[in-house]
Parts: structure tokens; sequence; C-alpha cells
């Protein structure tokens, strides 16, 4: 009985002290951390112990949720940029197949405010989409939405669009994703390079489905009245 | 053979050795959907990639905890002296063994392929469980190896996981030592360099096995089937044959 009693009483004790300290502590302070600069690939490598497309996903987690850390908000435009497009890089090394790092270049970290980010997450896009064309071109596609409608800047758009249709393989991806170009150079008052590129599509044979190729040679006869002067 | 088994699959039931793999599998399941929850795009990877990685991990660690326990609890009972001493052939008893941890492994892997079902092909699942059997197997036999040399259960758990994570990170390690920025001429690096080929070839492949990218992108195929089948039959032997060297040598 006295055995059980001293059990008790040690317990207690413990418990009101363990309560007595964290209550003395002084409470938690959040503080914003720096992100890190990324280990080098080889080391990663060595690290995932085999499996660099679990340790892709988690980084990429990570990452996602770094302007979100122990209850402050940190701004995404206040993250290092050249340091984000390094930790991209290196997860994409470890899982190119991974969508997820040039989803979140594009459409993450570039859609912060700032034109000098969405220029640099787009290129950074158009660089990594040129490994592997058929698998990344809906990133690059956003780059040219991005390039066309957020920064205005049209001829960035057209060097993107004209990209991605020499990249992709026709009928690996929807034919819209190879169609921007014309579009562009309408949009930028180019009739006559905007017929052209239509009229490349449709002589060049990339353009098999009768119906579409009725479509873009109407829209190339609707284009030729704006050309005249 | 059989009887041991038998005794190994009973030790595993009785110490809730499945309780504990229900608890990893169910924590497992949890932390992967809260992690896919997390993904914006790649859920479904996101989710199965973890799993598969946490799932694979645990079993290493229950199967290497399991056998070296079994093991231990055997010398530490006299049964071994006991088995040692009856008319039979010593390799026998580490044969069976050798067999019920494979019974147990073989448990673990099905228990542990059933939450990958709902998220993944069943071809690729199949394939994923049965790596992780392969897998399982060479731990096990190399855990009950380390028990029979060291006898301690800390040294023996140590040496298998150390065994373990080598056969991880070998390719890895081979490629690091390789790099362009590597001083090639320092004779430091070279004879690091060649003792990792040295264990390239006595260790077995495990960083090809149970892969993770299997379950997101489908990516496996007969041809890791067959390695690993042959990489399994091949470590197998030699490590049974060590450890059998090991226990012919043992005096009673």
């Amino acid at each position: 009985m006295n055995g059980k009693r001293a059990a008790a009483g040690l317990a207690i004790t413990g418990l009101a002290l363990h309560i007595t300290l964290t209550a003395l502590q002084s409470p938690p302070r959040a503080l914003a951390q720096v992100l890190p600069a990324p280990p080098s690939g080889k080391v990663m490598q060595a690290a995932c112990l085999g499996e660099p497309e679990t340790l892709a996903k988690i980084l990429m987690l990570w990452l996602q949720a770094f302007d979100y850390q122990s209850g402050v908000s940190l701004a995404l435009r206040d993250l290092d940029r050249e340091r984000v497009e390094t930790w991209l890089t290196r997860i994409l090394e470890l899982d190119p197949r991974g969508q997820y790092p040039l989803m979140a270049a594009i459409r993450l970290y570039g859609d912060i405010p700032a034109e000098a980010n969405q220029r640099a997450f787009a290129a950074f896009v158009h660089r990594q989409f040129q490994a592997d064309p058929d698998r990344r071109w809906p990133w690059l596609a956003h780059a040219v939405v991005v390039a066309r409608h957020r920064l205005r800047d049209l001829p960035l758009a057209l060097r993107y669009a004209r990209a991605l249709a020499d990249g992709v393989t026709p009928g690996r991806v929807p034919s819209w994703a190879w169609q921007l170009e014309w579009s562009i150079l309408e949009e930028m008052g180019d009739i006559d390079g905007a017929r052209a590129a239509l009229d490349a599509l449709l002589v060049g044979g990339r353009v098999t489905d009768p119906a579409e190729r009725r479509f873009l040679a109407e829209r190339g006869r609707a284009l030729a009245p704006r050309a005249a002067p | 053979m059989a009887v041991l088994a038998w005794l190994t699959l009973l030790e595993g039931r009785r110490t809730r050795f499945l309780t504990l793999a229900v608890v990893a599998m169910v924590v497992g399941w949890l932390v992967s959907g809260f992690a896919g929850e997390l993904a914006i795009i790649e859920a479904r990877e996101v989710g199965v990639g973890i799993l598969g990685s946490w799932l694979r991990l645990c079993a290493v660690l229950l199967i290497t905890l399991f056998a070296v326990n079994s093991q231990m609890r055997e010398l530490h009972d006299k049964q071994l002296e006991l088995f040692l001493a009856l008319p039979r052939p010593r390799g026998v008893h580490l044969v069976g063994r050798v067999m019920g941890q494979g019974v147990v492994a073989l448990l673990l892997a099905l228990l542990f392929a059933v939450p990958l079902m709902w998220r993944v092909p069943v071809g690729q699942v199949a394939l994923w469980g049965f790596s992780l059997w392969v897998e399982q197997v060479i731990v096990a036999i190399f855990a009950l190896k380390s028990v029979l040399v060291l006898r301690q259960v800390p040294l023996a758990v140590v040496a298998t996981c150390g065994f373990y994570v080598l056969a991880r990170s070998l390719e890895a390690l081979q490629l690091v030592g390789h790099g362009p920025v590597m001083p090639v001429h320092s004779p430091f690096l070279i004879f690091v360099n060649s003792i990792i080929v040295t264990l390239t070839y006595l260790i077995p492949a495990l960083h090809r096995f149970t892969r993770a990218e299997w379950l997101m992108y489908g990516s496996g195929g007969w041809e890791d089937f067959f390695f690993i089948a042959a990489q399994g039959l091949a470590a197998g032997l030699l490590l049974t044959g060590m450890a059998l060297l090991d226990f012919a040598r043992r005096r009673i």
C-alpha cells in the first residue's frame, strides 16, 4: 500500500513539476525562416535511399508550405526566387516525370504579382519544357497565357508558342496547344504572319481532322480582309 | 523444418506482431491521406508514393526486430542447444527458421499491399508486394545471421540496419564517387571506390526493389520481376550459406 502511495506521489509531483515548467516558459514565438539553399543533386540522390520519387514528392509539399510556417504567413514574394528555382530544379532531377514543380513554378510562384518573378518562372518552365516536351507542354502553354495576358509581352508569348509548336509531337498533345502562334500574331497585328502560320498548319499536314482544317481555313479567310490596306 | 516454420509463425501471432503491423499500416494510410490532401496536383501520386515508402520501411524494420527477437529468445531459452543436440543436420534448424521468417514476411507483404489496392493497378501492387516479400526475406536472413554471430540485440539490429541502408544506397555512393568534380587520381578515393565496387558484387541491389515509382507511375514490369527474383535467389543462397557456415562451426 505504501509502495502504491509513494508511486502515486512521485507521479503527481512529476506532473506538477512538468505543468509548472511549461507555464513558466515564454509562449512560442513564430519566426519566419529563410528558405535554405538546396543540397547538391548527388547528395539528394544518396539521401533518398533509392526512392527519389518519394523524396521529390515530400520536398515539393515542404517547399509549397514554406510560405506558411509555424504560424507566420510569409509572402511568397519574400522568398528567394533563385533558391526556389534551384529547389524546383533539384526536385525535377529527382522525379523527371513529376509535373508538380512545373505547376508550382508557373501557377504558384508565377502568380506572384511581380513582373520579374513571372518572367523568371515562365523562363524556368520554358527551359524545363525542352527536356521533355510531350509531358511538360501544359505548363509552357500556361507560360504563353502568362506572357500574353499578364505580362502583355506578345513577342515573348510568341516565342513560347513557337517553342511549344516546334517541341511537341503532333497527336500526343491536343492540337490547340501547337496552334497558338497564329492567334498571337493576329493580336500583334501581323496578319500576313498569322495567315502564313495558318497556311503552314494546313499545308504541312499537321492538322488532319477535316472539320478542324475547315475551321482553320475559314479563320484564314476571315483574316484576309483585315490584311488588305 | 515445417515444424520450425510453424513455430515461428505462432510466435509472430503471440508477440502481437500483427497488431503492430496493422497500426503501422493505419498510421501510413492516415499520413499519406493527409499528404495527398495537401497536394494541389498529383494527389494520388503523392499519397501512394509516401504510403509505399512508409510501408516498405515499416515492413523491413518489423521483420528485422522480429527475426532478431525470435532468434535471441531461442538462444536465451536454450532451445537452440536442445535442437542442436537432436540427431539431425544443423542446417535443418536454420532453414526451418528462414522458412518461418519467409511466411511471416509473406503475410506482412500481403497485408501491406491491401491499402494500395484502391489507388494502384493490381499488377503494380502485385509486383510491389512480391518485391517487398523478397526484400524482407533477405533482411530476415541477414538478421538471423547477425544474431548468431553477434549474440546481442542492439548489435544485431544495428548491423542489419547498416546492411539495409548500404544495400539501398550503394548505387548512389558509386555515382557520388565518380562525379565530375571528384579528384579521380586521389589514392584514398580510388581505394574507397574500389571497396564500393567490390560491395556491389556482394550486396543485393535493394535500391531496385519495391520502388514507389511503380505505384506512382505504373512503371514496373516483367524485367523488374525477373531481376528481383534472380537477385533474391542469389542473395538468399549467399546469406543462408554464410549463416549455415557460422552455424556449423558453433559449439554446443
